[in-house]
């Protein structure tokens, strides 16, 4: 039997049991203070934006399948641009593995961190610039500013309420790889991902109101 | 509790029934429901003000649209597709060149689990777009009469129309600040071999790509749960538009190819056992090589078609050369001349048996006069790969029908019905699976 953490909130004292070693922030349930640590204390990073519910197929505790693998959704981060927002959803797999879910217009793709560098001049990213990436050819398509406007549940890194960055979405020409580009430090973060279909992704409670 | 437990069908949280948001007018405190979370844009339902929902705090943004235009469908209608319920939350209206009798209206229809697609009308032409991330090859927007695009899919779409929108009327919600006077420039292709649209739209900052699938005003209804959509004053609903009457002529050909080679395939067989057998003898190798013939046999009918049928049952890794003369009974005259050359090879190889070739030649003759005829047949044959042979080693079986039908042609025709039906039935199912992407 594995026990799993648990904390209690420097706020209101609300116990929150962690359930994937990866996480290290989460919004209280209760106070919604957004809570997060490092290795010497547990530290309140204020009541600021705590999400309400979202209403996409995904949730905060749903389940589901995802590519034959069991999923459980921890948590999201919501980032604001110009003309909306989109959210990003924290999954954990059942081999324990993590993943994240990103959701624009009810559109999901499949996206994890490319390690290692990769040269991209932010400067030449416009709506319409290509770039190959993996051997792959994408256009840019659309370029802006993001700030985050709140998280929801378990995180596996410290988002920080209102921390702002240029971004750039990109999607692959045959519109099967997505491409997201944090331009917030020295060297661009890039995250590659798969667009998934509507039924790649099966939920166990998919809801009567909507169908 | 076992860690996978969490992950067990039934573990997971309920999920939450879908809430809409609820706003009050800053301007007439009129109550609004905002279904979709992502609005920025509402226009009050009671004063027509426009409303900025990007912050916490809703603003009035000024006043609404300068004049009402009429819709067949109202705000919070349902639209029913493939499965999904969607509810129209914002309607549009656009012209281009500030000519009022030549809009199109715009629906957008919002779905929290599906996200969102537009429903428009020109015309009383429907049509139902879906954005795509599948690129053209070329700019689209510097395309011209007559120019071809092709996409990273394969596809090739032809230049249809360009040209700048402009937005002339908006009310319910929208997920962006659409402002009246708002302008775009977009490009449309029509697929190649296909009923669909590729629209590109530009607006500085971004390019869209969607893709347009047309729909006819009873598809439109039923979405709608309705008997009919009415039609809008001045604009004559469209009977059908040219992509369900493409849809339909190919329907239509593939049901008559498929007529069409069930018909030829029963003709086929009809032909093949029509006839009446006069003649059937079997000929040994010594009589082959010196030449033979077989009993005289009656044709009875001028115009009348025999069918020769040759039979080596005999042979094996061999081959046969037969010269074969339809001859006139009563005097000897050669009427119709043919040489019949068959061989059948057969082995085991890696395990497997194999065979090639044939053991057997069919020939149709046509008798241009009735009366007694007789075939005067000598053959050679060798086993293997013998080029030369001078006597026959093999048997012949030969017999003569008359009153036969060439069941070739009708061969032909169910290969060219069955043809033709497989590419337009292909057409069909790539038609339907061009609308499930859309998905």
């Amino acid at each position: 039997m594995t026990t799993r953490p648990e904390i209690k909130c420097p706020s209101c004292g609300a116990p929150h049991t962690l359930s994937n070693p990866g996480i290290v922030m989460y919004s209280c349930e209760f106070c919604k203070s957004l809570v997060y640590w490092d290795k010497e204390k547990i530290i309140n990073a204020g009541t600021v934006a705590a999400l309400p519910e979202g209403f996409s197929r995904l949730y905060r505790g749903a389940t589901g399948t995802l590519f034959n693998k069991r999923f459980s959704v921890l948590g999201r981060a919501r980032y604001a641009f110009g003309r909306g927002f989109w959210d990003e959803w924290f999954v954990e797999l059942h081999d324990g593995k993590t993943a994240w879910l990103s959701e624009d217009d009810h559109e999901f793709c499949l996206e994890g961190r490319i390690d290692g560098q990769l040269q991209i001049d932010p400067a030449l990213l416009k709506p319409g610039s290509t770039l190959a990436v993996r051997g792959e050819q994408f256009t840019v398509e659309e370029v802006g500013q993001t700030r985050c406007l709140g998280i929801e549940g378990d995180l596996p890194k410290v988002v920080s309420p209102d921390e702002s960055y240029r971004f750039a979405d990109a999607s692959s020409v045959d519109g099967k790889y997505s491409l997201g580009i944090e331009l917030d430090a020295e060297k661009p973060t890039v995250y590659f991902g798969h667009w998934l279909k509507y039924a790649s992704i099966q939920m166990d409670d998919e809801g009567e109101d909507w169908r | 509790m076992n860690p996978l437990e969490r992950f067990a069908i039934g573990m997971g949280r309920k999920r939450p029934p879908f809430v809409p948001r609820n706003i009050s007018c800053p301007d007439c405190g009129g109550k609004l429901e905002v279904p979709d979370e992502r609005a920025q844009l509402v226009v009050c339902a009671y004063c027509s003000h426009k409303l900025d929902l990007t912050d916490a705090e809703t603003k009035v943004l000024g006043a609404g649209p300068p004049r009402k235009w009429e819709f067949p469908l109202n705000i919070g209608d349902r639209f029913a597709w493939k499965g999904g319920r969607y509810e129209v939350t914002a309607r549009m209206v656009e012209i281009e060149d500030e000519n009022e009798s030549e809009a199109t209206r715009l629906y957008y229809l919002y779905s929290p689990r599906r996200g969102a697609m537009w429903l428009s009308e020109y015309g009383g032409s429907w049509d139902l777009s879906t954005t795509t991330h599948v690129k053209p090859k070329s700019n689209p927007f510097v395309a011209a009469r007559g120019d071809e695009i092709e996409t990273f899919d394969g596809r090739k779409w032809k230049w249809a129309e360009s040209g700048v929108y402009e937005l002339a009327y908006v009310d319910g919600a929208l997920p962006w600040l659409a402002r009246i006077g708002d302008r775009h420039s977009y490009a449309e292709f029509a697929e190649k071999g296909g009923t669909r649209t590729l629209e590109a739209e530009s607006s500085g900052d971004e390019i869209e790509i969607g893709v347009v699938q047309p729909l006819t005003p009873k598809q439109v209804a039923e979405a709608l749960g309705r008997t009919d959509v009415s039609p809008i004053p001045g604009v004559q609903a469209a009977e059908e538009d040219a992509g369900d009457q493409a849809r339909r002529g190919r329907i239509v050909i593939a049901a008559a190819c498929v007529a069409a080679l069930v018909l030829n395939g029963l003709l086929y067989f009809w032909a093949s056992g029509r006839g009446e057998e006069r003649v059937r003898t079997d000929l040994e190798p010594a009589a082959m090589t010196a030449g033979a013939e077989t009993k005289p046999f009656f044709v009875e009918n001028p115009g009348s078609v025999i069918k020769v049928v040759l039979e080596a049952g005999g042979l094996s890794n061999a081959w046969m050369a037969v010269d074969v003369d339809l001859v006139r009974h009563e005097d000897g005259a050669e009427v119709h001349s043919y040489p019949a050359t068959f061989e059948y090879f057969s082995g085991v190889e890696g395990g497997e048996s194999w065979s090639e070739g044939s053991r057997d030649d069919t020939t149709f003759i046509k008798i241009a006069k009735d009366g007694w005829y007789r075939l005067r047949l000598q053959a050679v044959s060798a086993m293997g790969d013998a080029t030369e042979a001078t006597a026959a080693i093999h048997g012949l079986r030969v017999s003569v029908t008359d009153g036969a039908a060439i069941p070739k042609y009708f061969m032909i025709m169910s290969f060219l019905a069955g043809g033709l039906a497989l590419v337009f039935g292909f057409s069909l199912l790539r038609q339907d699976e061009d609308d499930d992407d859309d998905d």
